[in-house]
């Protein structure tokens, strides 16, 4: 169940500086621990224990450097961008599980599922997280930071720390590979 | 979803299924439970600053470098005299006093910024 902010983050992060105050920051934690969880599984290719890994050091980056937080971004999106740095400083040194690692996915792959009915939810999901490993790091992350975020294209490079123009490119190729592997689930034309 | 991403994203009409597989990849994202991260994370935290007073370490080195300047400057017998004086509450000459805090000054700022570090 999510959280429904009582007290803004901003006053929170406002009570950790002034006072270290842990149970302020132990809330922060509590409200964007999901999120960041998540955008770490997607990033590592679904490895659940090690993106928690990742999420401890991205809270205990973000604790350390929250006097850096000047509040031009939202928190979320700056913790976003602390965890996609945490990520790629591993995915340099071989640790994390990032995409191009695996054999590369073609139609093929999908081919099983030629027009499933809708409503077959998991099915989509497997779909869709096996096309998201066809996907390059860069395209990835902005189709993370895009659509699962729900960030704008100048959140995203914020928080990928790449020009918008980086951003906007690769939202497009992700979306001409996506169109194409997910190509099942298209409606079927009529002729 | 971002009505940027709508717009900008050159979405033809025939790329909508896409754009509603991509929203519904998204809305379908669980809300990850808690299940002890925050505690652990608590726990892994680095342990609180301790503010160390050092204020005593500006005193002292204030009032050493009182006496050294003192001294330099006036003499020890005189300095010496001028301190019981300030001790006992009693005045000392005005430019024995001037030169005091200005050496008094100097060595607090310094020590203030060493122990502040």
């Amino acid at each position: 169940m999510s959280h429904t902010p009582s007290v803004p983050d901003p006053v929170l992060i406002a009570r950790v500086m002034a006072g270290d105050d842990r149970h302020a920051f132990a809330e922060l934690v509590r409200r964007h621990q999901s999120a960041v969880r998540s955008l770490l599984r997607r990033l590592n290719n679904g490895d659940a224990a090690f993106a928690d890994d990742l999420a401890q050091e991205t809270f205990i980056h973000a604790y350390k450097k929250l006097r850096q937080f000047r509040g031009d971004a939202k928190f979320s999106t700056w913790i976003y961008r602390i965890a996609y740095n945490v990520f790629l400083s591993h995915a340099r040194s071989g640790q994390a599980h990032v995409a191009g690692t695996e054999e590369p996915l073609t139609e093929a792959h999908f081919a099983e599922q030629v027009h499933p009915s809708p409503g077959t939810g998991t099915a989509l999901k497997l779909d869709m997280e096996k096309a998201m490993k066809a996907l390059s790091e860069g395209e990835r992350a902005a189709v993370i930071q895009c659509y699962f975020h729900d960030l704008s294209h100048e959140e995203a490079a914020y928080v990928l720390d790449c020009p918008l123009g980086t951003v906007k490119t690769n939202v497009l190729r992700a979306r001409q590979k996506l169109k194409t592997l997910l190509s099942a689930w298209a409606p079927a034309t009529s002729e | 979803m971002n009505d940027d991403i709508r717009s900008a994203d050159t979405a033809p009409e025939d790329d909508a299924w896409l754009e509603s597989l991509l929203r519904n990849g998204a809305a379908k994202q669980p809300y990850l439970d808690d299940n002890g991260f925050t505690e652990r994370l608590m726990a892994a935290l680095p342990s609180p600053r301790k503010k160390r007073n050092r204020g005593w370490i500006v005193c002292v080195m204030a009032l050493f470098g009182m006496l050294i300047g003192g001294i330099g400057l006036h003499g020890m017998e005189t300095s010496l005299q001028d301190l019981l004086r300030l001790a006992g509450g009693q005045a000392i000459p005005f430019n024995h006093l001037a030169s005091l805090l200005i050496l008094i000054g100097v060595f607090y700022w310094l020590t203030l910024d060493m122990a502040l570090e």
